[in-house]
């Protein structure tokens, strides 16, 4: 497993990134219904890790920062969905 | 990590895979302003093939081209969008490489290999043609567009003394009111 994928959050994160281009902050974290301040501890260990890029800029004069999905993240959230699924298929069915 | 959380972070990803949003952001200021452009300098060509005075296409079709070119630029640096999708990329090389290929050929060949009236033509066939690759992918007001200016270009050629009219109305069906009808849509959302 992705250590940084085990938090539910971050998995998120991800996943709202596979999709497009790039997302806002504030696009993230109405999406996610996370507060400013968890979602930004947790933008801050994806994008230390390498799974996340950001970009500040400003639009109409105020500061905007923006996301995009890393070739690193997409590649080690297909690596952990694949995990999630070979551990689901292990398990005896109850 | 257990089953029931491995089953219900798939799930997760499952969820929000499925109500992404994968739609066209495109500002329709950029189509309305292109549009306008172009169907004034095929209604001033127009005017002059029916014998009214008009003036001369070097005093009109920079200062237009640079307006369209000026909004363009304008409207891309005030987009607030909160996401960009893939098709938002996709339509913006699509439009970005019709128009760049366009005006490097109005600039470097027209009158000189092209005839302006064939260069009306290879304007808006090739704008329809990224209408038409965005509009079948993601939205119905391009596609529709892109039929309406790729039926004037094509009529244009049956109609020799009405040619620009028709390319005028073609830009305005193709560009206008698409334009027109995504900014409406987007104040009603």
């Amino acid at each position: 497993m992705h250590d940084l994928l085990l938090s539910r959050v971050r998995l998120a994160v991800i996943v709202e990134l596979v999709p497009v281009e790039w997302a806002t902050f504030s696009d993230l974290r109405r999406a996610i219904q996370t507060t400013n301040g968890n979602l930004s501890a947790h933008l801050a260990k994806l994008v230390d890790g390498g799974y996340v890029a950001e970009r500040k800029r400003f639009v109409r004069r105020r500061p905007q920062t923006r996301y995009r999905l890393t070739e690193t993240g997409r590649a080690a959230l297909v690596q952990h969905v694949q995990r999630l699924q070979a551990l689901i298929a292990s398990e005896p069915p109850a | 990590m257990n089953e029931s959380t491995a089953r219900d972070d798939l799930a997760a990803v499952d969820r929000i895979l499925r109500a992404a949003d994968r739609t066209l952001h495109l500002p329709p200021l950029v189509l309305v302003a292109w549009g306008l452009c172009a169907a004034i300098i095929n209604a001033v060509h127009q005017a002059g093939a029916l014998g009214f005075p008009v003036p001369s296409d070097t005093s009109f079709h920079v200062p237009l081209m640079l307006v369209a070119i000026g909004v363009t630029v304008w409207t891309a640096r005030r987009h607030d969008a909160e996401r960009e999708t893939r098709v938002d990329a996709q339509a913006a090389m699509t439009f970005g490489v019709a128009l760049a290929v366009a005006l490097l050929l109005n600039v470097t060949a027209q009158d000189t290999v092209i005839p302006a009236t064939g260069m009306s033509l290879f304007w808006s066939g090739s704008i329809s043609i990224a209408l038409l690759v965005i509009g079948i992918q993601a939205s119905r007001p391009l596609l529709a567009g892109g039929v309406a200016l790729l039926a004037a270009s094509a009529l244009a050629g049956f109609v020799p003394s009405w040619f620009s009219g028709t390319l005028a109305l073609g830009w305005l069906g193709g560009l206008v009111v698409p334009g027109i009808v995504l900014w409406r849509r987007r104040a009603d959302a």
